[in-house]
């Protein structure tokens, strides 16, 4: 898998500068505004789907997905070294913007350490533990179609939030705090066993 | 172990094509040319020996492994070069030399080098901006630097040039100086199969019309060029194919089969293919 990660590597810094750029230029922005804090400091780590995504799409663009299938990989590790290489993102990702929360003039979250994480890795971990499955079941190109589902499910879940808001009261805190810890890692977990079987029944 | 490659009832459907009921053997070191137009069949038959279709029917076996199991170990003695190259355009050289001595085991950055310079490939030069040919000749030094001991090539010589196709031939029959080695290459164009091969079989819309020894074919089969009246007198089960042109006919004959005695010129395979093709389309 190592082979896999270094040509991860080769190809997002030559093609995905921009995507670095607009992480630094969002998250160095967090420190100088007073209001937009939470979206400012959350920028980063909402576009790092992004970079997977892209990822997953320039192997597609060059062939590479087709010529890896000839070489001494199966498709388990294919799926498991993109989930590996987001996940470690989101998770090196997370302290910086503890460190960036820090120094905000005013700190996002009320200046709360945990909300932060757990918004982090809510953030970073369900939108691609929804659509990666999708995309490694049916390519990027008919996959995007997904993108536009879960954006829909968002908005709506936004919409009726005020109402979901008002059913917390009756979970205690303290559980409901190791809830929205636990579930995007349990999506990206089921996500990744998913997203495998559907790329093994793939044609390459 | 005797064949590199046993297939037997391998069946493949897609929309619109169907690759049916393939039977085929390659002897370990031995080339088999595998000749088709485009469409035939051919890259289905080589992404399912490789695992990356999942057959509809049939079984067959790479280098003694079944293609339903792990192919991962026998993958590590099987090279590859694919009709459309699938390496990062930014890649150049040195990353390539280090990705793939991750992924190979047996991978040899000295052989790596060495098929560099011997066929010519710059290593400051990112993939992208390679020529057609030179991403070829790529595909190939990779595949030969983790010392494979079975060449799987879809049309690896097809937009070539001449010279290039000669160098690759050339790196080809050098391959298969050690008798364990063995190569299934695929193309339509015949001349550069004829050249190399020990056994040719043809594919035409998803069937094979023939699978024979190379030297065998060529010794069967004769070409008669004869008027109409003459080919109307030829047993129409020792023809092969025909082909009427306004000075007479052309005829591929079973030897055997025509009188002792009638002139037979030599055919090659691409007359024999192209003849056969168009019979079974009459």
């Amino acid at each position: 898998m190592k082979g896999l990660f270094l040509k991860d590597f080769y190809v997002a810094k030559k093609n995905l500068r921009t995507f670095l750029i607009m992480i630094l230029a969002f998250s160095l922005g967090s420190l100088a505004v007073r209001d937009s804090g939470n979206f400012f400091l959350c920028y980063g780590i909402v576009m790092m789907p992004g970079i997977t995504m892209s990822l997953i799409s320039y192997d597609e663009r060059y062939h590479w997905d087709t010529y890896a299938g000839a070489m001494p990989l199966n498709r388990e590790q294919m799926v498991t070294e993109k989930y590996l290489l987001h996940l470690v993102m989101v998770l090196v990702w997370l302290p910086v913007l503890l460190v960036l929360q820090h120094f905000q003039q005013v700190p996002a979250f009320g200046g709360a350490p945990l909300t932060l994480l757990v918004a982090g890795l809510n953030l970073g971990l369900l939108l691609p533990g929804i659509l990666l499955p999708i995309i490694f079941a049916l390519g990027t190109e008919k996959g995007r179609a997904g993108y536009y589902v879960v954006l829909f499910g968002g908005m709506i879940l936004a919409t009726v939030s005020e109402e979901l808001t008002s059913l917390t009261g009756y979970v205690p805190e303290a559980v409901a705090g190791i809830l929205l810890f636990l579930l995007p890692a349990a999506v990206y977990g089921l996500s990744w066993r998913i997203a495998i079987r559907l790329y093994e029944k793939r044609n390459l | 172990m005797n064949n590199a490659i046993e297939i037997k009832g391998l069946t493949k459907h897609f929309p619109g094509f169907a690759l049916e009921g393939l039977n085929l053997t390659l002897p370990s070191g031995c080339i088999l040319g595998l000749i088709g137009e485009n469409g035939a069949g051919k890259s289905t038959t080589i992404k399912l020996l490789l695992g990356m279709l999942t057959p509809d029917a049939g079984t067959a076996s790479v280098l003694g492994a079944d293609i339903g199991g792990d192919l991962r170990p026998v993958k590590e003695e099987i090279g590859v070069v694919l009709d459309e190259p699938g390496l990062p355009h930014m890649l150049k050289a040195g990353q390539i030399d280090k990705i793939m001595g991750s992924i190979y085991q047996n991978w040899s950055s000295g052989d790596f080098a060495a098929l560099l310079r011997r066929l010519d490939l710059p290593e400051d030069k990112p993939y992208g901006d390679f020529s057609r040919g030179m991403k070829m000749k790529m595909g190939l030094a990779i595949a030969l630097a983790h010392k494979p001991r079975l060449l799987l090539l879809d049309e690896a010589t097809s937009g070539l040039d001449p010279v290039v196709r000669d160098d690759v031939t050339d790196l080809l029959l050098d391959f298969t100086r050690d008798e364990g080695h063995s190569i299934l290459l695929s193309s339509h164009i015949v001349s550069d199969l004829e050249k190399v091969c020990d056994y040719i079989a043809f594919l035409h819309k998803g069937k094979l019309m023939l699978m024979e020894e190379k030297d065998v074919l060529m010794s069967e089969y004769g070409l008669l060029q004869c008027s109409l009246t003459e080919a109307e007198q030829i047993d129409p089960a020792a023809v092969i194919g025909r082909r009427d042109t306004p000075y007479g006919c052309r005829l591929i004959v079973r030897r055997d089969a025509v009188p002792v005695g009638t002139a037979l010129g030599s055919v090659s395979i691409e007359e024999l293919f192209i003849f056969m093709v168009k019979e079974e389309q009459v």
